[in-house]
């Protein structure tokens, strides 16, 4: 299959007999890292499953209008973020718990989730991110796992670089603390 | 990395893996599923009234709506029923109004002092016949002794 670049691509989708054939594209081409941005934030595959596939719905919808002023895959990142942060709050208010529930509830449902396989110390390393305030969390995330540069960064979160710069900080200070104390309760 | 160490010495000790794993040939299947329900949605229009009436927060906007529009034009109907019988009201003070302006002041007074003389004059034939009584049966002693 042939690689298209993403002006390529958006022009492709401009033209409406290649519409479909120009998002499917999009989608494969996109799929994997938007998943696993996604996957970070609600940690469950089935819950992420239908955050992932709501975020290229909503897509669909607002390609026409995109106007290429930022790259296509910060904008695909923003939407999977919101719609990933909208989920959790949805299901927050659905079961009645604040968000640090949710958190909690999240990390205690990694144990049993079949489609985790990491050890102890990444499991307990799944825990502390999960014990971040929200944005700190995606802040990490980005930064840590996925090796993002602060301008993308911020960017999609459309905060300063300074102020990404605090919160990682802050992030991983606070997991390194989390680490210390569990390893001294173990 | 060096700062991460330096910083976070037992975060940096951990090997940097992804331990999340997907379903057997999820992205094979992912994009065909996208497509499935974008021609869905395309095909019965974005918004199904009938889809959304099944969410329970879209049923309970819905019947608040249709409680409304059955509720407002209801009230806006008693409302202007209330004004005419209002207007009704007015009406019969005004014939009310004609009715005492046309019973003039002279009138009144001529009334009243009608009633008052012949009041005044009967009183005063009362008095006269009591005197008389008193003059004829009664003579000065007796009159004398009770004082």
């Amino acid at each position: 299959m042939a690689e298209y670049n993403d002006h390529e691509l958006l022009e492709m989708f401009r033209d409406e007999d290649k519409v479909n054939y120009a998002f499917n594209l999009i989608v494969r081409k996109y799929q994997e890292r938007l998943y696993w941005q996604i996957r970070k934030i609600v940690i469950n595959h089935d819950d992420t499953d239908d955050v992932l596939q709501n975020t290229f719905i909503r897509a669909f919808k607002g390609l026409s209008a995109f106007n290429e002023k930022s790259q296509l895959y910060t904008w695909l990142y923003r939407i999977a973020t919101n719609e990933s942060l909208t989920f959790l709050r949805k299901k927050r208010k659905r079961l009645f718990l604040s968000l640090n529930d949710v958190e909690n509830q999240l990390a205690n449902r990694l144990v049993s989730d079949e489609y985790f396989s990491g050890d102890e110390i990444q499991l307990k390393l799944q825990k502390a991110v999960l014990s971040l305030p929200e944005k700190q969390r995606l802040v990490f995330n980005m930064k840590y796992y996925d090796e993002m540069k602060y301008n993308d960064i911020s960017e999609i979160l459309n905060t300063s670089v300074g102020a990404l710069k605090a919160s990682y900080h802050h992030a991983v200070k606070k997991i390194e603390s989390y680490l210390k104390n569990k390893d001294e309760l173990h | 990395m060096d700062d991460l160490k330096n910083i976070a010495p037992e975060l940096s000790k951990i090997k940097k893996e992804n331990s999340f794993k997907v379903p057997d040939n999820y992205f094979d299947d992912l994009p065909m599923k996208i497509q499935e329900r974008i021609l869905q949605k395309k095909s019965r229009g974005y918004y199904n009234i009938f889809e959304l009436l099944k969410k329970p927060a879209y049923a309970v906007s819905f019947s608040l709506v249709f409680l409304m529009l059955i509720i407002i034009p209801l009230s806006i109907s008693i409302y202007k029923d209330h004004g005419n019988n209002n207007q009704i009201a007015y009406g019969s003070l005004e014939i009310a109004d004609i009715e005492y302006f046309e019973i003039s002041e002279e009138l009144l007074i001529e009334a009243i002092s009608v009633e008052y003389f012949d009041e005044t004059s009967s009183m005063e034939q009362a008095t006269d016949e009591v005197i008389d009584y008193l003059i004829d049966n009664i003579d000065y002693s007796t009159i004398l002794n009770e004082l």
